[in-house]
């Protein structure tokens, strides 16, 4: 019997914990892999389980604590009505009385277990910064600029042409237009107040990889073909700028393991052309950047 | 194991198998963790109690809650204002440039990243250098950083601005009232300077020009005034000649023009089946130089019979000419070499060269006349072009100690030398310098002898300022700036316009000189012959007509007094290190750390001494000893040296400096000041007393950091023998398998389905990289030590963790000796009784970066996945994902693993590590990670040099050339002994070299499949008994 008591004790104990402490790290996870790979409407998801799970747990624990009581005064009403000797069931007499100290202990554990847990959550989301959409020195609007106007990104980013850096235009990009256009307005006055003073508009940067990480613009918009808005999403419709993407390692490696290379460029066909494997995988499918190497370490981090 | 095999051991003490090597080769660590000394330097110590955890517990919680509340910083993004067209955020500019500070020279193309200059490669366009830089012009991109240098000009120690400079100069001038006033400069080879130094002497007629060379070449400008009329270098043709014989020039080290020597003379030593010949190299010398250790033939004398050695050779080979003797004492070196020398020289006559770095004009007379017999003027020694790098002539300068002391000459205006430090009689420049009427420095940081003038102009890096040079007559170079310049200061051409009134700018006044080259070329179009000139960085004419120079004869008596000295005794040489070259960038910690080629040794100076000389004096290793030359002693460490002769100890100059950056400071002691004055300067003292101090000091040698637990890891083969057949030597491990048949076969370690192995088989479907290595052309000169320190932010430790076995270098070149006598090696260890004079010694050089294992043991034992293959065959280490168990390294069979001990980006006890400035930092190749404390890191192929070669490929739509992608040590070696490329291109030149007979892997029998492979060194020796 004592068995089944210390049972009991654990079962209320993990499924207290199982639901407060573990369930945002859980969500958090179902939801990466919503994101990721698993359709949104699939139904019945990780997440609903798991509640039910705990449903099951605290009913299961409702059952034993109330079994417990049925027991403790059957206990009672025998050794009060000397049906049953105190001294022969003593071994087997029921000793856990739930009290005051053990339902504090147990909330304190819980809420030790939940904090943990939620700084778990909190600490996976630390330096993701999606969704920052900080003030500019100027209000520029890309809505206005590459939406409205249809200017091609590249007229102003024109190092995403050859470098690894797209680059903030200079001001003397602006100023190709803007010395004669709208050249009163007052946000255009700061663009001119800064090529007369000769001195560089301070922009805040908003995507900032880490610099471990080796990103290349270029290799990317140029060779690969990648549209700006497969990262830096529906840019033409924001008046201002923010981090549409994660930026995260995850976030590449997914990409990179599900877009096909583009086997025409003569590269590919002079290392891997007369390669067999190769042949093959081009015949069925094409190939992905993950076929070709692209989820090794180094090719980002050196 | 093949009896031909030589065997090879790495130090004196492995070879003496002493309880302390062993004991150390026995650990994989040096010492116990330093935990006490790291803990105890703040707060925090090991003997904490339970309150004090509770505190750093408490605390520790609490900082973290705190940190983790803040925002991510806000970064700016702050473009130009006007863009220029040739800069972009990101992509590397490069500039063709000229590196020359009046001993070396180089032709070179900067690479700038967002404006800045981060690194050196040789100009391949250049016909002296030919795309070779050595260790000092590599690591020079660091001096434009340093933080001592001068800020702007001053007066004493107060700053001042040019115009009040420029006052102050004209009234010190004034003050002379006419009396003669002297620039002293290094050899300039500047057209342009030259001719603006003439127009400064018109302005100011009171003013004379002496050059001054920190290493003086005064005896040869002598010996061939007297022999051809001009107080002038010839050009020496290395690659012509089939038997170069060297007496103490250290051509491949730092005698002239190094790196030129080393191009021509490795292509005479490359060899292959087509062309089964090479050159035959004799060195006769005192010490063991990397000339010396790369010679066939190797034979040392005691430095003060050097006239006598060179007097004995002259004899034995005007016999064979059948021209009178001198009548000097018989000598002969071990083996009979200079009979032998002689006959082989004379066998190549025409395409012979004898050079000898002596500063003796009798000598030089006397090699002079040998050159004349052999026939080498003309063939392997060029009058047409001769050299200019060398102008000093030693007496001029005793001529004006002399006369500054008289007040015959009231001034001084010294341009970047430093006689106060590197001339014999520095102390007596101090006094002079700081009384002289006219005391002016022109200097880019402070030195021993800029400190000592009144007036200092601070001068321009080369970096930031025009310039040309013109080393060798009719080869121009020009000199453009990478960056504008970061201080308030001035070229020297500037200041010499500034003198002369002039308002042209440098830049006019270099181009008015290249306009008369343009004409003088019959250029049509002055402005496209410009451009042309400044992209390529050289522009050549031909200057003399071939052979315009005649020898005047030869005078026998060059020869009078020569005698055979004194028996007993000991004599001192005085040399230059690889790193340090005349001292003069004593700051830079890179040179600092290069460890030096042949003893090891880096962060400072020591007395090379002979094995059994030592032994008889009860010398070891770290004594120190007090020597004593004249009235001057110095004080130094003791450093048993294979190879010396045993009546010659050996010490480097270029250390001890005074007025120095932080690295620099309190590094050794100051040699030049043993070098015997005079009207030629001698690095020769003979009759020198050395006695131990009783005092031990702890050395910093790389070479013992691990152990080769006996294993063949160098193999070599001889002329003869290689002729015979390509694969002689090269003996290479296999396991004897049963067949079904019942008969044996030969089983290789190798990527064939037949070996045996436990490792899955990889496709590297892609490319495949891989390099190779000629044990042949490697002279050991440490150049890919520094480029690679430099292109892959690899930090400086400083002495104490390179004794302590962490140097960080991602490559390093093991050396390794075999004692010899009479030809034979001595296999045995300990053998002193057969190891003669202790000066016979067989050397190997070995470039060892990581071998990109294609079964790599560094792999299977990472817990974390922190180094992984690639499907191009790479290694890759991933820093972000390493925590440092360093099991990697402890698998690794070639040691090549380095471990991160420490934050040297901000640990103040790592105060030389130039990325501890914010200066400094601009030095950072931003393409490469700057690594943290607490993990492993190694060499990487230089991927970020393969990632960018693929780039240019795929924006080509093509394949990636053969030679496309460079590693930095490639990039660097002068000798051209590393070749990289993809193993999966049949075509390209490590293919091929992989295939050549002479290829092997370092214990291959591990099976391990390197990806490195090296070809077998091969001597061209007469007698190759060994």
């Amino acid at each position: 019997m004592r068995a089944i008591f210390h049972f009991q004790k654990s079962v209320v104990l993990w499924s207290g914990a199982l639901s407060v402490g573990l369930n945002p790290l859980i969500s958090v996870t179902a939801l990466a892999q919503d994101a990721a790979a698993a359709p949104a409407d699939s139904g019945f998801g990780l997440s609903q389980l798991i509640w039910i799970l705990i449903f099951i747990a605290a009913a299961v624990a409702w059952l034993l604590v109330r079994s417990s009581r049925m027991l403790d005064e059957e206990y009672q009403e025998r050794v009060d009505s000397g049906k049953a000797d105190p001294e022969k069931l003593k071994d087997v007499g029921i000793k856990f009385k739930p009290r005051a100290v053990h339902v504090v202990g147990a909330l304190l554990t819980l809420f030790l277990i939940g904090g943990i847990g939620w700084g778990i959550d909190v600490a996976s989301h630390v330096g993701i910064q999606q969704g920052y959409q900080p003030a500019q020195p100027v209000a520029f609007s890309h809505e206005l600029h590459a939406g409205a106007h249809q200017i091609a990104c590249s007229y102003c980013h024109t190092g995403v042409e050859r470098g690894k850096s797209a680059t903030i235009p200079s001001v003397n990009i602006c100023m190709n237009c803007h010395n004669q256009i709208k050249k009163d307005a007052p946000e255009i006055k700061k663009i001119h107040a800064a090529w007369e003073q000769n001195r560089p508009i301070e922009w805040i940067r908003i995507h900032n990889l880490p610099d471990f990480a080796y990103f290349n613009h270029y290799q990317h918009y140029k060779i690969a073909g990648i549209e700006c808005q497969t990262c830096h999403g529906p840019i033409e419709k924001m008046p201002e700028v923010y981090q549409h993407s994660q930026l995260t390692m995850g976030w590449c490696i997914n990409c990179h393991r599900e877009t096909k290379v583009d086997l025409d460029n003569g590269y590919y066909q002079a290392v891997h052309g007369d390669k067999p494997a190769f042949q093959a995988a081009l015949k069925e499918k094409g190939l992905t950047i993950a076929n070709l190497g692209g989820l090794e370490c180094s090719k980002c981090h050196y | 194991m093949d009896k031909t095999q030589p065997k090879y051991w790495r130090s004196l003490a492995e070879w003496q198998q002493e309880e302390s090597f062993r004991d150390e080769a026995s650990r994989e660590f040096k010492e116990e963790l330093p935990l006490e000394e790291i803990l105890g330097s703040g707060s925090l110590s090991l003997s904490s109690n339970r309150r004090d955890f509770l505190k750093f517990f408490g605390f520790g919680m609490g900082a973290a809650t705190l940190a983790a509340c803040t925002k991510a910083p806000v970064k700016k993004a702050i473009p130009f204002v006007n863009h220029p067209e040739e800069m972009s955020p990101s992509l590397a500019t490069w500039y063709a440039t000229t590196y020359y500070d009046g001993y070396d020279y180089a032709s070179v193309l900067v690479k700038t990243r967002e404006g800045r200059p981060i690194k050196m490669e040789g100009n391949a366009l250049s016909p002296i250098s030919q795309g070779g830089v050595n260790a000092r012009v590599h690591a020079s991109v660091l001096s434009l950083y340093d933080t001592t240098r001068y800020k702007s000009p001053r007066s004493g120690t107060q700053s001042i601005s040019w115009s009040e400079f420029d006052q102050k100069f004209s009234a010190q001038m004034d003050a002379a009232a006419g009396r003669p006033v002297v620039m002293l400069t290094n050899s300039v080879v500047s057209p342009t300077t030259r001719r603006l130094m003439t127009q400064a002497m018109a302005k100011y007629p009171n003013l004379r020009w002496v050059s001054y060379d920190s290493i003086s070449a005064s005896g040869m400008l002598d010996a061939n005034e007297v022999d051809f009329g001009q107080a002038a270098l010839p050009s020496y043709r290395f690659a012509q000649a089939r038997v170069v014989l060297g007496i103490d020039a250290d051509f491949l080290g730092n005698w002239l023009m190094p790196v030129a020597y080393t191009r021509d003379y490795t292509q005479n030593r490359k060899i292959n089946p087509d062309k089964p010949e090479m050159s035959r190299h004799i060195q006769f010398e005192s010490r063991l130089s990397v000339t010396g250790s790369n010679a066939d033939v190797r034979a040392t004398y005691r430095a003060s019979q050097e006239a006598l050695v060179v007097a004995n050779l002259y004899n034995a080979v005007a016999k064979l000419a059948g021209q009178s003797l001198l009548s000097v004492p018989a000598l002969e070196l071990a083996g009979n070499s200079i009979t032998q020398s002689a006959a082989a020289l004379w066998k190549a006559k025409g395409q012979a060269l004898v050079v000898c770095g002596s500063n003796d004009p009798k000598v030089q007379r006397m090699v002079n006349g040998i050159n004349q017999m052999l026939g080498s003027y003309g063939s392997t020694i060029d009058w047409s072009s001769p050299m200019s790098i060398r102008q000093g002539r030693d007496k001029d300068m005793e001529q004006l100690m002399a006369d500054l002391k008289s007040g015959a000459v009231a001034g001084l205006i010294v341009c970047g030398a430093n006689p106060v430090y590197d001339h014999p009689k520095g102390n007596e420049w101090v006094e002079l310098i700081k009384k002289a009427t006219v005391s002016v420095a022109f200097a880019t940081q402070p030195d021993e002898t800029a400190v000592c003038a009144r007036l200092i102009g601070a001068c321009s890096h080369f970096l930031e300022s025009w310039g040309d040079a013109e080393p060798v007559a009719g080869q121009y170079s020009l000199q453009q700036p990478a960056i504008s310049r970061l201080y308030d200061t001035r070229s020297l051409n500037e200041w010499l316009l500034q003198m002369c009134g002039s308002s042209e700018s440098a830049y006019d006044a270099l181009k008015s000189t290249w306009n008369g080259l343009a004409s003088a070329s019959g250029a049509a179009d002055a402005g496209a012959f410009w451009r042309t000139a400044l992209h390529n960085g050289v522009y050549s004419v031909q200057a003399n007509p071939v052979s315009s120079v005649a020898y005047k004869g030869f005078d026998a008596s060059v020869a009078l007094g020569i005698t055979a000295g004194k028996a007993d005794g000991l004599d001192l040489v005085l040399y230059e290190k690889l790193s340090l070259g005349n001292g003069a960038h004593a700051s830079n910690p890179w040179l600092q750390e290069m460890p030096d080629p042949i003893s090891k040794a880096c962060w400072d100076n020591y007395l090379a001494v002979n094995v059994k000389t030592a032994r008889e004096n009860n010398w070891k290793d770290g004594d120190m000893v007090k020597v004593k030359a004249g009235s001057v002693e110095v004080e130094v460490p003791v450093l048993v040296q294979p190879g010396m002769h045993p009546r010659t100890v050996a010490l480097a100059v270029g250390y001890g400096r005074t007025e120095v950056g932080v690295a620099g400071k309190g590094i050794g002691v100051n040699a030049f000041a043993l070098v015997q004055a005079g009207s030629h300067r001698s690095s020769i003292v003979s009759g020198v007393q050395v006695s131990a101090t009783g005092q031990t000091t702890e050395l910093a040698q790389t070479q013992t950091h691990h152990t080769i637990e006996g294993r063949n890891i160098v193999k070599e083969t001889h002329l003869d023998r290689y002729v015979a057949d390509h694969s002689d030597g090269n003996v290479r491990p296999y396991v004897t398998r049963k067949k079904a048949d019942g008969t044996y076969e030969k089983v290789y370690p190798g990527k064939s389905r037949n070996a045996i192995t436990l490792w899955q088989d990889r496709d590297y479907e892609g490319h495949h990289w891989a390099m190779a290595v000629d044990l042949n052309a490697c002279t050991g000169c440490g150049a890919c030590v520094v480029s690679c320190q430099v292109e892959n932010n690899v930090p400086v430790v400083g002495k104490q963790e390179v004794i302590n076995r962490r140097e960080m270098h991602w490559i390093r070149i093991d050396r390794y000796y075999a004692f010899v006598e009479d030809g034979e090696r001595i296999d045995k260890e300990n053998d002193y009784e057969r190891i003669g004079t202790g000066d016979q010694v067989d050397v190997v050089f070995q470039p060892v970066m990581c071998m990109q294992c294609d079964n790599a043991p560094c792999e299977t034992v990472c817990p974390v996945l922190a180094t992984v293959h690639s499907d191009e065959g790479l290694n890759q280490m991933v820093y972000n994902r390493c925590v440092g168990t360093r099991y990697c390294a402890n698998n690794c069979p070639y040691k090549v693993r380095r471990f991160n001990w420490f934050s040297y980006i901000d640990n103040p006890k790592f105060n030389t590590n130039p990325s501890q400035t914010d200066l400094g930092r601009m030095v950072l190749n931003p393409d490469v990670t700057v690594r943290a404390r607490g993990v492993m890191e190694k060499c990487t192929f230089c991927v970020q040099r393969i990632q960018a070669g693929k780039l240019d490929a795929k924006r080509e739509g093509r394949g990636v050339n053969d030679g496309e992608v460079k590693t930095a040590c490639q990039q660097s070696c002068p000798a051209g002994a590393i070749v990289f490329g993809d193993l999966n291109d049949p075509e390209s030149e490590v293919s091929r070299l992989f295939l050549n007979e002479r290829s092997y892997g370092v214990i291959e029998e591990l099976n391990v499949l390197p990806s490195v492979n090296y070809l077998t060194k091969v001597r061209n020796r007469d007698t190759a008994k060994a």
